[in-house]
């Protein structure tokens, strides 16, 4: 505790990512349990009563187990081991034992906090069931630790098995958006549940599928039900689940141990060698370059796109934004609400969500091009306010291309994907899409000035960032996008007016940049010397 | 070229309640190293980032090359290579992004700054280190990839913010012989640091601010000349009236 005291790794990353004091600490990891206990609240409230006392403890152990698991692989690089460690290692004279023991006080206090939040409340609730017996308490508490222990080692062993590196941080980034998504339709589900008046929980939790009865938190789950009146009962499932979490936690405690002692002696060492690489005086092929407009316009778009992909905390400060347009696609699929607005027979009720989507996916443009303003790399920021440029506005635009190209492109697409199944009409999709492209795109030449008032990835990454000075800019997308999507729909069996409607959108473009293209010299220049 | 490299005339800039400059003048002619010293909050890295037109200055002309920094921004800018305090580049990118990065944005002919590229990787022996991420690297591997990264346009002016910070003393050595082959062939550098003694080695010339005011710019053997044990570091304490160190060291160390 002393050596977690003396270097709290945790807050040093947390710190270095955000640029928040210590001190100030506190509030994203009271995020975490306020999430945790909201979700596991509304879970025992759906449930309380419901469904039988065997079935709450198996939904409650397992979604511990889900949000443990995406917990510590989420946040692996703060909680367990993070690249950044060699900064600090590099110069202080800390043993190898101290700097395990400090990482390991972080990952524990982590898992225990996290573990916690997921059982108190079940815990306590789950008693109230009117067939549940006095020792629930202490086997569904021993069940629920058992469990968030097994799932943090399994993140270990996972990760340390596979590597860090590009599996890893797929994972990483899709449990990330799988967090994000979840709690806006969990919390949509959740309110569903309490005032679902037909039975459907009942139902489900009398007659559960047949993958649901074979997940070991339902064998568990029975366990602890059946042993709250009688222990014995449950003894051997609960000494199996120990046994289970003992087991993964010494391989994944192994592996970590064996990481850390990596780590620490490469650093002593200096031993770290880069891979082979050669020297380019270019950074793009000639074609690519060639459709950027130059070499200078695709180095800023290459840099954008680069750190974009690479900068985890710029991703993660834009993944809520986004989040709002997937969440509306598929709340609309799971209450059947998103209907095809190219089609003329579609109720107009239902065309809604599509629209809504749209609206949101375009009120994202402003957060994710504010959010490139900021950036843990920012003292380099002065290469790009020196550089001998002709036209600054060209960073903003190598800004503009790299979030169309990276993170539009293939969020729209997805959608478009997924409607086109659903609509079962693939060129009503595909002019959905190519709308929705357009739009998110002029958009987003549209606010450039308004939105990029510094040069990208020059301002110090703090808490709170991510929300900024843009609800006008992002009111204004929606409402713009909105327009748009509504008309598009306004014109469905007009082909030719639809078609004209797109070739307008496409035809306004490059008049949007050119008129703005002065503003956003103007501007950068001033942010420049 | 009869116009100096470097031309600052009463360049003033203000942070807030704070006065960083005071109307700066300061001219640097080609073909020299001039020293650029002060104690700290001096105002040396905030003339050095004008300059370089990372800051904007409140008033004031600055002259680069011949060519004035706000009407002709782009010739000026091309003329230079800077090197910030602690390097400062992008830590995720690797080196040779960085530099191919450097060279897109300077418009560097690829060829030529593929070879010179190796040649200042070799020189600074981060050749190895070509496919590291920057934030991988020690302190002292990172100012020497910032130091290839400034002289790969090959500039025909130089802003050093203590570059020595970090180097090992071959590193060092190959700097400060480096500069000096450039100041030969008619390049200008302005160095600023806090190594009085390599200043006094390598500086033709010394320009000493406080509280942003420029108060000693002289040939570095004229200060010496004036000064009572022939070192820089007395003429400097005399100039920036510093307070009594040796004596407040002393007080300090009676009471060990």
């Amino acid at each position: 505790m002393r050596a977690f005291v003396l270097s709290e790794l945790r807050a040093q990353q947390y710190g270095e990512a955000t640029g928040a004091k210590p001190g100030a600490l506190i509030a994203p990891l009271t995020w975490v349990v306020m999430q945790l206990l909201t979700m596991s609240l509304l879970l025992c409230l759906a449930l309380f009563v419901r469904v039988s006392p065997g079935f709450f403890a198996a939904a409650n152990l397992l979604l511990c187990f889900v949000s443990v698991f995406s917990a510590v692989v989420v946040e692996f690089h703060e909680a367990a081991l993070h690249p950044a460690d060699r900064t600090v290692l590099g110069w202080r004279p800390l043993d190898r034992r101290t700097y395990a023991a400090a990482r390991g006080t972080t990952l524990l206090g982590y898992v225990a906090l996290v573990t916690a939040c997921l059982t108190v409340l079940p815990a306590v609730v789950g008693a109230g069931q009117w067939a549940a017996g006095p020792w629930w308490i202490p086997l569904y508490v021993g069940a629920s630790c058992a469990v968030g222990a097994t799932a943090a080692a399994l993140v270990l062993v996972l990760h340390l098995a596979l590597g860090a590196g590009p599996v890893l941080d797929g994972l990483r980034t899709a449990l990330s958006w799988i967090q994000i998504i979840g709690v806006m339709v969990g919390v949509y589900g959740g309110q569903l549940m309490l005032r679902d008046g037909t039975g459907n929980v009942e139902m489900f939790a009398a007659r559960p599928p047949p993958w649901f009865d074979a997940l070991p938190s339902t064998w568990l789950g029975d366990a602890v039900a059946a042993g709250s009146g009688a222990p014995a009962v449950a003894l051997p499932a609960l000494a199996a689940a120990v046994g289970v979490a003992v087991a993964t936690s010494m391989l994944g405690g192994g592996l970590l141990a064996r990481a850390w002692g990596a780590l620490h002696d490469g650093t002593r060492r200096g031993a770290l060698r880069g891979r082979a690489a050669t020297l380019k005086g270019t950074l793009g092929a000639p074609l690519m370059v060639r459709l950027a407009g130059g070499r200078q316009a695709h180095a800023a778009f290459w840099l954008a796109g680069a750190m974009l992909r690479r900068d985890r905390e710029l991703l993660n400060r834009s993944l809520p934004a986004l989040a709002t347009g997937a969440a509306a696609v598929i709340l609309g699929l799971a209450t059947d609400q998103f209907g095809d607005p190219l089609n003329p027979a579609t109720p107009l009720a239902l065309r809604a969500l599509p629209i809504a989507a749209v609206a949101l996916i375009a009120s994202a443009v402003p957060s994710l091009l504010h959010n490139a303003l900021y950036s843990r790399d920012h003292a380099a920021g002065w290469r790009l306010r020196a550089a001998p440029l002709p036209s600054p506005a060209m960073l903003a635009d190598g800004l503009r291309r790299a979030m169309l190209l990276y993170v539009a492109v293939p969020s729209v697409l997805g959608v478009g994907l997924v409607a086109a199944w659903r609509w079962d009409a693939p060129l009503h999709a595909l002019l959905w899409t190519g709308m929705t492209l357009l739009t998110v795109d002029g958009v987003a030449r549209l606010l450039l000035p308004t939105v990029v008032r510094d040069v990208p990835f020059s301002r110090p990454a703090a808490r709170g960032v991510a929300l900024g000075p843009i609800a006008i800019p992002l009111a204004g997308a929606a409402a713009v996008a909105s327009l748009v999507a509504g008309l598009a729909s306004l014109l469905a069996g007009h082909p030719l007016l639809l078609m004209a409607l797109l070739a307008g959108l496409a035809a306004a473009l490059p008049l949007i940049t050119a008129r703005t293209r002065a503003r956003l010299d103007a501007r950068l220049s001033g942010a420049r010397g | 070229m009869s116009e100096p490299a470097i031309a600052l005339e009463g360049v003033r800039k203000q942070y807030g309640e704070a006065t960083a400059l005071v109307g700066l003048d300061l001219s640097v002619p080609w073909g020299q190293v001039c020293g650029l010293l002060g104690p700290n909050g001096a105002g040396k890295s905030t003339a050095l980032r004008i300059i370089a037109g990372v800051l904007r200055a409140d008033s004031g002309t600055i002259t680069l090359a011949g060519h004035d920094l706000a009407a002709a921004p782009l010739d000026a800018r091309r003329a230079l290579g800077f090197v910030p305090d602690e390097g400062a580049l992008y830590g995720l990118l690797t080196v040779v992004e960085h530099l191919a990065l450097v060279s897109d944005l300077h418009e560097i002919d690829p060829a030529m700054a593929t070879a010179r590229g190796q040649e200042l990787t070799a020189l600074f022996e981060i050749d190895d280190l070509l496919g590291r991420r920057i934030d991988t690297l020690s302190k002292g591997q990172r100012q020497k990839a910032s130091l290839v990264a400034a002289l790969l346009p090959d500039p025909r002016i130089l802003l050093l913010d203590e570059p020595l910070s970090g180097l090992d003393a071959r590193a060092a050595k190959v700097l400060r012989d480096l500069l000096r082959g450039l100041a030969d062939r008619g390049r200008a550098v302005l160095y600023s640091s806090h190594v009085l003694d390599v200043v006094e080695r390598l500086c033709d010339r010394a320009v000493i601010i406080a509280d942003g005011v420029l108060v000693a710019d002289a040939p570095t053997s004229e200060l010496l000349a004036q000064s009572q044990d022939a070192t820089l570091e007395s003429v400097f304490h005399q100039l920036t009236r510093a307070a009594d160190v040796q004596g407040l060291a002393d007080a300090f160390l009676d009471g060990v």
